[in-house]
């Protein structure tokens, strides 16, 4: 077996190719959290009143909770107090109107992360929003966007332009209460991307935000705000880098959807914040809270997310199924190697009568990694003949590496079906062997299961982010795709 | 073209194969038969490059070069082929995907260029129909929720794309019914040239009614026993093996 | 503290030894514990789905000579008990009731004490194993209100031909608290067949708290099985504590069809090369009965294999819980672990919270799990009407043919008619079975 190992190891340890620094002048929030912060943070992006208030109360919120321990992952205490909060590139001060005035640096840094940040992109058709560290520093497309009424714009600049809209749904999905994490960015968030579609519109282009986390001993904390509106449809991608460091990096995001009747979000996520060096130093600890709410009937959402960074993850996309024959859908690939920890899974709460969910998870742990299933379906008295099916599957690379699965089903009535399948193995020596005597090199044989291993997962990717999660695993999705 | 001397192999230290001689010229078909247990797969896979095989002494050259450092893939860069007695299911990975990564290592290995996705195609087009493989077995996952003639039947079809200078059979004939025993033998058949050989390893002479060897070997105890003709092999379907693993042991 | 468990502790009978052996130091650990600890809330993980609110109202007496454990046993006589082919060994209220057992306690290869933790006697050599998780409170509890308890062992290379039953009788209509304790011991090579049947009358609304150690040594093998039919007013805390060696099996069934709290935690551990346990469970509630099962299957060394099957058919607002856990320890190769939770609901109103985890710290492992819930193929009752068969017949039927993937593979026929017949005869469940 141990002729298998090093190949693995070369496979799975590839360096982390985000992890530059950009030397750009930045504006900085001192360290500390205290009521001064936040005044600070909201003062900086001259709030309205309101969600100071609505910020405030969070933070007292947040101080009456304690730091949640149930998740299969270890770490030291983290020192609230030790990071700043707001971290802004200093030209914020005068925001550019055209990517013209944006700072070349910036756009260096997107291009080496290679997003199509340029107008040239248009034929990529898709509209990018930058939020690097604390703000969002570029929406492209918005002129197109806004003729068939499709709002794409930075947190702060729909807080100033649509108040109306991001007062009537912010929270409301996920509330400040919800968790210590959801509590902590309520109170400290700097910015993130709000879209809204409006009604029985299909959104011309997918949308899409690019994370940066760039600056040291900064927290991001983004919020990001999704409404579709009766009968519309919208594709949102979101991409997540960070440079190399040594110390541990905090991102604790709140992403809400909500979905009126008859509408569909499908959201994807390829996250690939650092993940810390092969001895586990530094890296992102991702603690994020990410919820749907199917309000209507037959709305829909699609959660899929390719997890290959973070030093720990510790993210449930989940889908609230309130309306009659809603859909929640989870496709997950959670790739951990060296010392990296990963919590994740999702939560379908069926409320709706005929509501649907479906839930595809493909762990690989490689290395000495932790790499966790967890789960929830709970179907409540209400949802008549819910149904949901669960297949979570782990693959251990390695005999140093742990894939484990906690899978909670609740069940409170009798016409739903709940199907429930997991397994776990290691890629088989029969596989590889059969592969090798056909001629194909051992490094393409396990990139070819591998693949395999994922592909019902990938399938569900835009096909530009297919091609992104396949090249971060390392794997040729050639002709396996699509 | 192959030739097999004083193989001994071990399997967790125990003796499994003491002492194979074995020459396969261009164009020849041998067959290997033999009682259960007798060695035969541990012979196509030691062949094959299979790992958990250690040979302790003797050697397997194959057009004159030593096989038994060489890996898996590259054996079959030299154009070595094992069909499997039980073909492998891998999930999720597409079987005319995997073939063209197959032939273009193979090609890559032989310093050939790599063929074109239209290329391949055609070729995989005109093996589908020579061989008789349903065409809708090409884009399912390699293996998965096929029968078991299908299975065999798909061993045959990437065997004639692959068009390997030698193939081992192994056990080719089990767990198939008389129609797809026909119609993979015939597969089989049509691939059989001047230049080509055959190592058919099969418990029962049924198979080489279809595939007729030109040599049968016995091999019992991890050594061959007995080399004859096809003669040989009906000689077996009537008396058994017991005849010659009895007389051996006398004779030992 | 809860109250209802102050008031036990008050009524713990006075150490009569002060003779500090180690019975009495488990007894002061376990006191420290109660001391320190509460009843398991719904605030820890294991007992999420649990609540023992009712539990903590209820005031026990704990059993004893003094109280009603000696009292009723005379309405009973040996003959009730006889069955062919077994060794029949019967407790009432917590108490071992010589008379109403069967004599052959100490013959053909095993040896059965009854009273064996009486006293700290170390020719046992029970300490290690009464000591187990002492740390929790109802583990606390056993050992300083152990009623009486039974020591099985099995010699080496022996085969117990005959089936041994034991039967566990609630008599009482004082609430009483009866802590009891089985250990079984199967030397090397041995074989036996051991049932564990808690029964009690109607009006028993007592509180069972037991403890079964097993202890298989090299390719022993133990058939085990767990019914616990107890009346709808009584809880039910019940503990399989296992340990299976070297080429050993375990075969251990747990079917719960009574009391009005149940809850059967399972812990085995593989700790040697080619040990085996298939792990089988049977649920059946009615009315507002809470049924849950904790199992855990440690895989500790390579080459350990397991296989799990737990059905529950949930009725009326009742609600069943299972988690079932398998941890394959770090180097622990070539494991093979197979789980699986079938749940029936029957009504609008009952409940299912089912979670199959596994903790994986090896690479070459085959493990796979599976849980479904799911409710009457509507298609098969209509076939089974359309073919003449009445609805409720067609119904009993079905629940049958589902509780039958555990009940089948029993090996004790009688058990199994007996099972059979609490579906499909006229009884209890077969009324259960006519709801809805």
């Amino acid at each position: 077996m141990s002729t298998n190992a090093k190949e693995i190891d070369n496979l799975v340890n590839q360096t982390y190719e985000a992890g530059f620094y950009t030397d750009i002048e930045q504006e900085f929030a001192p360290p500390g959290l205290n009521e001064e912060t936040i005044r600070f943070i909201s003062k900086k992006k001259s709030e309205p009143e309101w969600l100071l208030e609505w910020r405030l109360k969070a933070y007292k919120q947040f101080n009456e909770m304690t730091e949640p321990k149930w998740a299969h992952v270890e770490y030291p205490p983290i020192d609230f107090q030790e990071i700043s909060y707001y971290a802004a590139p200093k030209s914020d001060e005068d925001r550019p109107k055209s990517l013209d005035e944006v700072d070349p640096k910036l756009l260096e840094t997107y291009e080496k992360l290679g997003i199509p940040l340029e107008e040239q992109k248009v034929l990529a058709g898709v509209a990018v929003d930058i939020v690097f560290d604390s703000v969002s520093v570029h929406t492209t497309f918005r002129e197109k966007l806004a003729e068939v009424g499709v709002i794409f714009c930075s947190f702060s600049e729909a807080v100033k332009d649509h108040p109306e809209l991001v007062k009537k749904y912010l929270g409301t999905v996920v509330p400040a209460r919800d968790n210590f994490y959801s509590a902590l960015n309520s109170a400290v968030f700097s910015d993130g991307s709000f879209v809204y579609i409006p009604k029985n519109t299909r959104c011309p282009m997918e949308l899409s935000t690019y994370f940066r986390m760039n600056a040291m001993n900064t927290g991001q904390f983004e919020r990001t705000l999704i409404v579709a509106d009766e009968g519309s449809y919208v594709s949102y991608l979101e991409g997540c880098t960070a440079p190399m460091r040594d110390e541990n990096q905090l991102h604790a995001a709140v992403v809400e959807l909500v979905v009126l009747k008859d509408a569909e979000i499908k959201y994807s996520t390829v996250q690939n914040w650092y993940p810390g060096d092969e001895e586990g130093k530094g890296g992102i600890y991702n603690f994020v809270t990410k919820r749907g709410d199917c309000r209507g009937d037959r709305s829909k959402i699609s959660w899929t997310q390719v997890e290959t960074g973070s030093a720990i993850t510790w993210k449930y996309p989940s889908c609230i199924l309130r309306g009659e024959n809603s859909i929640g859908e989870f496709y997950s690939v959670a790739l951990t190697n060296n010392l990296q920890q990963a919590d994740t899974g999702t939560k379908m709460v069926h409320l709706g009568k005929g509501s649907n969910s479906t839930i595809i998870s493909k762990g690989i742990s490689a290395g000495r990694s932790q790499n966790a299933y967890r789960g929830l379906v709970r179907v409540g008295g209400s949802a008549e003949n819910a149904r949901n099916y669960t297949q979570c599957d782990s693959l251990l690379l390695g005999d140093k590496s742990a894939a484990h699965t906690f899978p909670y089903i609740e069940c409170k009535n009798p016409s739903a079906q709940i199907e429930h399948e997991a397994s776990t193995s290691k890629i088989s020596d029969d596989q590889l062997f059969y592969l090798r005597s056909r001629g194909i090199s051992q490094e393409d044989a396990i990139n070819m299961i591998v693949n395999g291993f994922c592909k019902e997962v990938f399938k569900e990717l835009p096909m530009e982010f297919a091609v992104e999660a396949q090249k971060l695993l390392g794997i040729s999705l050639e002709g396996s795709i699509g | 073209m192959l030739e097999i001397s004083d193989l001994h192999v071990d399997v967790d230290g125990k003796e499994i194969l003491s002492g194979i001689n074995l020459t396969v010229k261009a164009g020849e078909t041998h067959a290997i038969m033999g009682p259960n247990g007798s060695g035969k797969s541990t012979l196509s896979h030691v062949i094959a490059g299979r790992e958990g095989y250690t040979v302790s002494r003797g050697k397997i050259v194959f057009n004159g070069k030593s096989l038994i450092d060489l890996e898996p893939e590259e054996r079959a860069g030299e154009g070595v082929f094992l069909a499997f007695q039980y073909p492998i299911e891998i999930a999720g990975v597409n079987n005319v995907y995997m073939l063209k990564a197959a032939l273009n290592g193979i090609r890559n290995y032989r310093g050939e260029k790599e063929l074109t996705s239209v290329e391949f195609l055609k070729l995989v087009k005109s093996k589908v129909k020579a061989v008789g493989l349903d065409e809708s077995l090409l884009n399912r996952q390699v293996n998965s929720g096929f029968s078991g003639g299908e299975k065999k039947r798909n061993e045959i079809f990437q065997l004639s794309v692959l068009e390997p200078m030698l193939a081992v059979l192994d056990e080719t004939d089990s767990g198939l019914d008389i129609d797809a025993l026909k119609a993979v033998s015939d597969g089989v058949n049509k691939l059989r040239d001047a230049s080509r050989s055959f190592v058919v390893i099969t418990h029962y002479q049924r198979l080489l009614d279809y595939i007729v060897p030109d040599y049968v070997h016995v091999l019992a105890n991890g050594k061959i026993i007995k080399t004859g003709d096809k003669e040989l092999a009906h000689a077996l379907e009537s008396k058994g093996y017991d005849w010659l693993t009895d007389g051996q042991e006398s004779a030992a | 503290m809860s109250n209802s468990l102050q008031a036990i502790l008050q009524r713990l009978p006075r150490s009569n030894s002060d003779t500090g052996d180690w019975l009495e130091r488990l007894r002061a650990d376990a006191l420290k514990t109660i001391s320190s600890r509460d009843y398991p809330s719904t605030k820890e993980e294991s007992w999420k789905y649990t609540s023992l609110h009712n539990l903590k109202k209820n005031d026990y007496l704990i059993a004893g000579e003094h109280n009603s454990g000696g009292l009723v046993k005379k309405i009973y006589s040996r003959d009730d008990f006889v069955e062919a082919d077994k060794i029949h060994i019967v407790f009432i209220n917590g108490f071992f009731q010589p008379d109403l057992s069967s004599d052959e306690l100490l013959q053909n290869g095993i040896n059965i004490r009854p009273t064996a933790t009486k006293k700290a006697d170390e020719k046992y050599n029970l300490e290690a194993i009464l000591k187990t998780d002492l740390a929790e409170t109802f583990s606390a509890l056993n050992i300083l209100t152990l009623c009486d308890s039974l020591l099985i062992e099995v010699e080496k290379n022996r085969k117990i031909e005959k089936v041994i039953k034991l039967i566990f009788i609630g008599e009482s209509s004082e609430s009483l608290l009866k802590s009891l304790r089985i250990i079984v011991r199967m030397s090397e090579n041995s074989e036996a067949r051991i049932v564990e049947e808690y029964r009690s009358d109607d009006k028993d609304s007592g509180l069972t708290n037991v403890i079964t150690n097993l202890r298989l040594g090299q390719n022993s093998t133990l058939y085990h099985h767990r019914l616990q039919i107890e009346s709808m007013n009584t809880t039910h805390i019940g503990k399989i504590d296992a340990q299976v060696d070297t080429g050993a099996n375990l075969y251990s069934d747990s079917i719960v069809m009574g009391s009005k709290l149940s809850r059967v935690d399972i812990d085995v551990s593989l700790s040697g090369r080619a040990a085996y346990c298939r792990l089988n469970g049977l649920f059946t509630g009615i009315n507002d009965q809470h049924i849950d099962h904790h199992t855990t299957i440690r895989h500790l060394v390579g080459d350990t294999h397991s296989d799990e099957l737990y059905r529950g058919i949930l009725d009326h607002n009742s609600r069943g819980v299972f988690n079932g856990k398998v941890v394959v320890s770090a180097d622990a190769q070539k494991i093979s672990a197979r789980q699986a939770s079938n749940n029936l609901l029957l009504s609008k109103l009952a409940e299912i919270d089912t979670k199959p985890e596994l903790e994986i710290y090896a690479d070459d492992v085959t493990c796979a799990h599976g849980a479904t819930v799911g409710q009457l193929d509507e298609t098969a009752l209509f076939y089974l009407r359309s073919r003449g068969i009445s609805y409720k017949d067609a119904r009993a039927l079905l629940i049958y043919a589902f509780a039958e993937k555990v009940i089948g593979p029993i090996p004790l026929p009688a058990l199994r008619q007996s099972l059979e017949n609490k579906f499909l005869g006229h009884n209890q469940m077969s009324e259960f079975i006519q709801q809805g």
